[in-house]
């Protein structure tokens, strides 16, 4: 029930930064545009991946950058 | 004796789902006690499923073997996993872990040996009830050992304040981690046995929806002990048969009970006898401090 679209949109937050509106549109033009090339250049039979490709970029943004794309760094205090 | 044997053998396939989620639980557990959201444990339990049923299966491992050797393939990949991850916290490690979920689920769906959106089918049904039951008995009493000990007192420095943690010589990461790979074990661990009990899987069982049951399993059972997860796996996972006479208003019943048991007994329903402590913490602002 609409869960791969609240799933994707929480990644397009994350991917572009959170807090971030600049980041939100780049991270939904980055994921649509990754998730549709996906699709176009890899072979038939591995189309399914392209779900994959969603999360493994978000995956990459969070162990490279965590704070996202656009996103600020969040200071820690004790 | 006679009637508790006839109420096993009607029983048999929910008391072993009661024992598989108590595990898987458990499993997460680990993880919120050293007070890390993960929701990767359904992906794990992916792992040790497939792992067990393939390798059983295609290449006639023994079930116990098969069983060792899905928890420990689900600990290899959890320990790369859990070193990138624990840069994060809060809600970016469980958006990130969610993530790995779904990219197990996506490969499962591909990959060409796991039998793609149909699953496996066929998986003998080698589990019996005194596994699942001796394995939850066994994981119980050492998780509740270690809750004394040098490890679990780390996970709980690390779960009320993990600056404070490190201030006092306690290698965070490293602890982090131990719980990880341990959780990532056990939810192997019971895929492995629900595989053998179920006789099929398929992808969809191991996806968003399931981290979430586990997690809540943990939640409402109450993270301050080591029976929580067991008490809340047990009844979430009896009350769609105890409602059963409600007919189709007992999934409306369930998410009653369910709220009730979150706003009331914040912090678990094992602690149902201290409700005048969870008072107190709550007026305090600490009702989210196990």
């Amino acid at each position: 029930m609409g869960t791969p679209y609240e799933l994707k949109a929480f990644t397009v937050m994350v991917v572009g930064g959170m807090g971030s509106l600049p980041g939100a549109v780049l991270g939904a033009y980055i994921l649509g545009i990754g998730e549709i090339a996906a699709l176009v250049f890899l072979p038939a039979e591995l189309a399914e991946l392209r779900d994959a490709f969603a999360f493994g970029l978000l995956f990459l943004v969070l162990v490279i950058r965590p704070r996202g794309l656009l996103g600020h760094r969040a200071v820690e205090r004790a | 004796m006679d009637a508790l044997g006839e109420f096993v053998r009607v029983y048999q396939t929910t008391i072993g789902v009661i024992g598989i989620n108590a595990l898987l639980a458990l499993s997460v557990w680990i993880t919120l006690y050293a007070g890390q959201l993960t929701l990767g444990n359904a992906a794990f339990m992916a792992i040790g499923a497939y792992g067990a049923a393939l390798l059983g299966m295609r290449l006639g491992v023994p079930f116990p073997l098969g069983l060792v050797l899905g928890a420990g393939l689900s600990a290899t990949l959890a320990l790369p996993l859990g070193l990138a991850v624990f840069r994060l916290r809060g809600v970016y490690l469980a958006i990130a872990t969610i993530g790995f979920g779904e990219v197990v689920r996506v490969l499962l769906l591909t990959l060409p040996f796991t039998g793609k959106a149909l699953g496996l089918n066929g998986i003998p049904p080698l589990t019996e009830l005194w596994h699942i039951y001796l394995s939850l008995v066994v994981v119980a009493y050492v998780l509740w050992r270690v809750q004394g000990s040098t490890v679990g007192r780390a996970w709980a420095a690390i779960r009320e304040d993990e600056i404070a943690a490190a201030s006092q010589g306690i290698a965070i990461r490293r602890y982090k981690l131990a719980a990880f790979v341990a959780g990532a074990a056990l939810a192997a661990w019971a895929g492995g046995l629900s595989a053998h009990l179920n006789f099929s899987i398929e992808p969809g069982d191991f996806g968003f929806t399931r981290a979430v049951q586990i997690l809540v399993y943990a939640v409402v059972g109450g993270t301050p002990s080591v029976a929580g997860p067991i008490l809340g796996a047990t009844l979430l996972t009896a009350l769609p048969e105890i409602l059963r006479p409600l007919r189709e208003y007992r999934d409306i019943f369930a998410g009653l009970i369910l709220m009730g048991v979150i706003i009331y007994l914040p912090r678990g329903l094992v602690t149902l006898a201290e409700l005048r402590k969870t008072r107190r913490l709550q007026e305090i602002g600490a009702a989210d401090v196990a």
